[in-house]
């Protein structure tokens, strides 16, 4: 493509075009952070006048905080499962639908449906059909001669319900997987097939490669909603039974928006911040190693 | 011969099966809630529930709209939708524009910046905005809810940005020749052609706010001034749950974007699919 020549004026109206954006990210992203940061090493409340405390908020954090340190453990059991979870059922639900059937569009739309029905209104059909008296899961599962389950009014059972309801919303990850397995070229596996190469063997050896990158995205997609789920929790369980269901990012919600403790919460918010920063570059790091790419450049956006 | 034929129809039937399956599983929340918002409020704790549609009662829908608030709520919705509408597409096409056609420093360093921001969790911007809309006095009003769209979407941005550049030079050089200025390019060249991801976004932009809970839930506090979701969320009480003005509010509110996902399903794949793909 040939561009004409960047004279001073196009630079400027560059920086034009995009100054809504830059104008935006400077007054409601960069500072609004920073300055929570500085609030971070503070005792601030709102009311109170601010006071500097070091980092006595971090270490809060760890010790005299009893659901912080608690919560953080439950988010990476929680992110851990769900990760996994959602990617192989993402993936295995969309090599279901690549056939060429008829229906099978109506069968991706119904697989993604989901995706449009967040807030408040998907997390209450969750809850009301995993009622433990009443609820229709429970009713489906007497057939089988299984006894009621609470499965969110017992502190056992209502984290590893909220897992299996994340699985309930694989549609996007599902989508792009589907994407990116129409888009392995089909030699390979006529190849394959000439080499007689099992199923098996063409799926680990073609398709997992070919893919490899959207896998990467996908995990990081997964892995920073998952990180920060809130609304499902506030709408299901509201942090309980017995708080089993008190995420870290719940925690960092109570203290923030019900305690008004904004030098806390920032902390929390921060350490939260470096935590998917810290996992997030280290899954690229190790991308090099498992992502195929054609191009030999390694970079995925 | 005949038994490979046998063989073959037998795994045609197995596919369909998984496929009716696979398309059972993910729809039937969405039906039961339609199912048990119809029934009427004596059917909410049948047991054993009817799986299919015996009765047919408005009342729950009445009880909702009555006890509820549903239509003011409703109307704050589609309030806040026009705005964001408006805000969060044209603002995110100028600045797309900006990073597809225009060539200046640092242009590459802020477009991953963009990208990067895509990806900033809820919970690590929001309690820096809260603070910031507060100081404001914004408490209470849409404002944190919509200003922020008008300076463009991170997400939206590199859709148009994207798009624009598949869009050949060559329509901008001969446009340039004929003395036509950067703005004029846009707005004459460029927009003219931005139908398909104008329609994307649209579509994310509605689902978004449509489902959007947590921002109302923090900004407002004033029950006259709860969307459908923030108001749907309200009627869960500690005390008595009317379960039969929830579920009845939830049909309603999952009706939208089912309607409009069906409708427009096309251009919210490709959104998606684009969003995967390398720059």
């Amino acid at each position: 493509m040939r561009h004409l020549g960047a004279s001073a004026r196009e630079r400027f109206s560059g920086f034009l075009f995009i100054s809504p954006w830059l104008i935006g990210f400077i007054a409601f992203y960069a500072g609004p952070m920073l300055f929570s940061f500085a609030v971070s090493f503070t005792n601030w409340d709102f009311f109170k006048n601010m006071t500097f405390v070091g980092l006595r908020n971090y270490f809060r954090i760890f010790s005299p905080d009893e659901y912080a340190l608690p919560g953080l453990l439950k988010t990476f059991l929680f992110v851990g499962l769900e990760v996994p979870l959602q990617l192989v059922g993402a993936l295995v639900i969309a090599q279901l639908l690549t056939r060429k059937l008829r229906g099978v569009n109506l069968a991706r739309s119904l697989v993604y449906l989901p995706a449009v029905i967040s807030g408040p209104a998907g997390g209450l059909i969750w809850r009301f059909m995993l009622g433990k008296q009443t609820g229709i899961f429970n009713y489906f599962l007497s057939f089988f001669g299984v006894r009621p389950i609470p499965w969110i009014d017992d502190p056992h059972y209502a984290l590893f319900s909220i897992i299996c309801i994340g699985l309930w919303a694989v549609g996007q990850p599902m989508i792009l997987f589907l994407a990116a397995l129409q888009g392995v070229p089909t030699v390979f596996y006529e190849a394959a097939e000439v080499d007689g190469a099992s199923a098996t063997r063409k799926f680990f050896r073609i398709t997992l490669p070919m893919i490899s990158p959207t896998i990467l995205l996908n995990v990081i997609i997964i892995m920073i909603n998952q990180f920060q789920m809130l609304a499902p929790l506030i709408v299901i369980t509201s942090g309980g039974p017995a708080k089993a269901t008190y995420l870290y990012s719940y925690v960092e919600y109570d203290n923030a928006f019900r305690f008004m403790k904004m030098g806390y919460a920032s902390s929390l918010s921060w350490l939260m911040f470096v935590i998917m920063l810290v996992v997030t570059l280290l899954l690229f790091r190790s991308s090099r190693r498992w992502v195929f790419s054609y191009s030999e450049r390694g970079d995925i956006l | 011969m005949r038994a490979s034929r046998a063989g073959s129809l037998a795994g045609a039937a197995f596919r369909y099966l998984i496929l009716l399956a696979v398309s059972v599983v993910f729809l039937f929340p969405v039906y039961w809630v339609f199912l048990k918002a119809i029934n009427g409020p004596i059917a909410i704790f049948q047991y054993p529930p009817d799986i299919y549609p015996v009765r047919f009662s408005l009342a729950n829908f009445r009880n909702a709209f009555h006890n509820f608030h549903l239509a003011r709520n409703f109307l704050n919705t589609l309030k806040i939708m026009g705005f964001a509408l408006v805000g969060a597409s044209l603002s995110s096409a100028v600045v797309g524009f900006g990073f597809a056609r225009m060539r200046f420093r640092g242009r590459n360093l802020l477009f991953i910046v963009v990208i990067a921001s895509i990806f900033v969790p809820w919970d690590v911007k929001v309690i820096p905005q809260f603070m910031e809309f507060s100081a404001l006095g914004w408490i209470n009003t849409y404002l944190p809810l919509l200003v922020p769209l008008f300076f463009g979407y991170p997400f939206y941005i590199f859709i148009f940005r994207q798009f624009i550049t598949q869009i050949p030079y060559e329509l901008d050089e001969s446009a340039i020749i004929d003395g036509c200025s950067r703005v004029g390019i846009f707005t004459r060249i460029i927009l003219p052609n931005l139908t398909p991801p104008f329609i994307t976004v649209l579509v994310y932009e509605f689902v978004r706010v449509w489902n959007d809970f947590l921002d109302p839930l923090i900004y407002l506090n004033k029950s006259s001034t709860y969307t459908l979701s923030l108001g749907i969320y309200h009627i869960i009480s500690p005390w008595f749950m009317d379960w039969g003005a929830l579920l009845a509010a939830s049909a309603l509110s999952v009706l939208f974007p089912v309607v409009l996902f069906f409708i427009l399903q096309k251009y919210l794949f490709g959104g998606l699919v684009l969003s995967g793909i390398k720059a």
